[in-house]
């Protein structure tokens, strides 16, 4: 998406050009407008970024001969999204660093952007309910290789996104005070996870499938 | 006496600001409120770092992280979240704050839905004082594991925690800007100021840490990354992705500095410690001295990275992820030590 700032960029302006009682022109306002809006596009947050492990120091999720349900490999977060003007929090720029233990079988990662308080039961399980662009806060990526690396995606580089009614299932409260040490209040927002499952998705041997690394970041988009 | 941060983000209209008309208190309250909403939006501190299962911390394992982090100036609550696997119960000592038992689930295993839960542990931290400025904070993170039990480390995050009110010093109060008055300087100075800070919304790009210390306090080198050799190399199994926010004001800037702390330490004598990127700016960082024989924490030279372009629809210029690592060599030393590191934009 567009950024929403006139600019698309911040401007420099000097805030102590005018005096205390000079009337603010409307170049400085247009400029601060400008600026406070592309703060507020770029101000998403990095969610998980740390350095993949070596092959078998990962997260592992083993495999019988048959079936191809998913297994959990791994939750991370939960973290504070963004809420757009909209009520939909930022979409999620995400990678999967990966690999299949035994190179006959290939194997779909699948990740899931979800309230913090989800059941990973709720995890959509039967194939056509996880079929990528069905429910954009699930997209799922093959991976063949048995080296571990950064899964490059079925298509494009897809984003997790969240409906506003997926949003307001996501929404818990947190103690906070108006300031420090004082009057106690409560704040109502969301709070969401992002989990990597894995399942078999060709070859008929017992095997396992290993997660070495994730990163996911938010991005008005 | 506090500043309302408004609950949803609003969008001051520019096509309301024309030149030779004033601009209108509707306008400027837009703006206020903006700001007050941007200030008070959550942060990533620690954004998600694990130790993973690799290293097996076992059976009366104590032991200490180091972690830093640059926190906004604005809020005074944070919440860390610690999400593990294992088996019996673990101590987690965060900082000074008081000592909690985690009992962790056992590693996920079997499929469909009997996929267990992974509840985290939850730590709210009040502060006593607001930092000044955005300045680096330290903190030990201890775990202490039970005889026989086990405790994998899947996602150690803390977040500030978005905030309803802000001090005076820091929001733009709406009171005063009113219809048919002029809006004087002074009357939006916190606005003025805070629409040039472009720290507001800081990002911390990354995080990795492994035990440097003993719970006791006594170095340990069995976890760190290290090396012993005079060429660069890379410290780190592989590297994490990395993209700043575009907040450069220079005419076609396509990349900007990003920063970089490590815990680290040699021997004896001198190593080097440099960032090294890949894909997209894809340069390299001049080295920085490590001399300290104890663990301490040291900025590197900054490396120049892409810069986020937001009208894509990812984010990334080149719709590929720029990625870095960390290199170190020694010079005179034999051996260099490295348990944490951060990465972050420019704090000031």
């Amino acid at each position: 998406m567009a950024s929403t700032s006139l600019f698309g960029k911040a401007i420099e302006y000097e805030p102590g050009e005018h005096a205390a009682n000079e009337a603010v022109d409307t170049l400085q306002a247009r400029v601060m407008a400008n600026n406070l809006a592309h703060l507020a596009d770029a101000g998403s947050q990095v969610v998980k970024a740390c350095p993949p492990f070596a092959s078998g120091e990962g997260w592992s999720h083993t495999y019988p001969a048959s079936g191809t349900l998913w297994g959990l490999h791994a939750t991370f977060g939960p973290f504070f999204p963004r809420l757009r003007t909209n009520g939909r929090p930022n979409a999620i720029r995400y990678r999967i660093h990966c690999r299949t233990a035994t190179a006959s079988n290939s194997v779909e990662f699948g990740v899931w952007l979800h309230a913090a308080n989800a059941s990973p039961a709720g995890f959509p399980t039967a194939a056509t309910a996880f079929a990528a662009g069905n429910d954009d806060s699930v997209q799922i990526h093959t991976a063949t290789s048995t080296t571990p690396d950064w899964v490059v995606p079925d298509a494009g580089n897809p984003l997790l996104r969240m409906s506003r009614a997926q949003v307001q299932r996501a929404y818990r409260t947190f103690g906070v005070r108006d300031e420090i040490g004082g009057t106690g209040l409560s704040i109502f927002t969301p709070h969401l996870a992002i989990s990597v499952f894995s399942r078999r998705a060709s070859g008929s041997t017992a095997t396992s499938a290993e997660l070495t690394g994730f990163y996911a970041a938010e991005v008005y988009a | 006496m506090t500043v309302l941060v408004p609950p949803a983000r609003r969008t001051p209209s520019v096509r309301g600001i024309k030149a030779t008309q004033p601009v209108g208190a509707a306008t400027w309250g837009d703006m206020a409120r903006l700001h007050n909403w941007l200030k008070g939006q959550p942060r990533a501190l620690i954004p998600g770092l694990a130790t993973g299962p690799g290293p097996g911390f076992a059976d009366t394992d104590d032991l200490k992280l180091g972690l830093r982090f640059y926190p906004s100036g604005y809020h005074h609550t944070r919440l860390w979240t610690v999400r593990a696997t294992g088996s019996g119960n673990t101590d987690i000592t965060i900082g000074s704050l008081s000592t909690r038992t985690m009992n962790p689930p056992a590693p996920p295993s079997g499929s469909g839905l009997s996929i267990p839960m992974l509840e985290p542990l939850e730590v709210v931290e009040e502060l006593a004082s607001l930092p000044t400025g955005m300045t680096a904070v330290d903190v030990d993170f201890r775990f202490e594991v039970g005889e026989s039990d086990s405790w994998d480390l899947m996602d150690l995050s803390c977040w500030e925690i978005p905030h309803p009110y802000l001090r005076d010093a820091d929001g733009q109060a709406t009171s005063r800007i009113v219809s048919g008055q002029p809006i004087t300087a002074d009357l939006v100075s916190t606005l003025r100021s805070g629409a040039a800070d472009m720290l507001i919304g800081h990002r911390m790009l990354g995080a990795w840490a492994v035990p440097y210390a003993t719970g006791a306090g006594s170095t340990i080198t069995t976890y760190a990354a290290s090396t012993t050799s005079g060429t660069f190399g890379d410290l780190w199994d592989f590297p994490v992705p990395a993209l700043a926010r575009n907040t450069t004001q220079a005419p076609g800037a396509t990349t900007e500095a990003v920063f970089c702390d490590v815990l680290a330490w040699v021997n004896s004598g001198t190593a080097e410690v440099r960032l090294k990127g890949t894909g997209g700016a894809g340069g390299t960082g001049s080295a920085t001295n490590v001399t300290a024989t104890t663990p301490t924490w040291v900025t590197l030279e900054p490396l120049e990275v892409e810069l986020e372009d937001l009208s894509e629809t990812t984010g990334m210029p080149s719709n590929t992820f720029e990625v870095v690592d960390l290199q170190g060599r020694v010079t005179t030393a034999t051996t260099l030590y490295v348990a944490s590191a951060i990465l972050y934009e420019a704090t000031s």
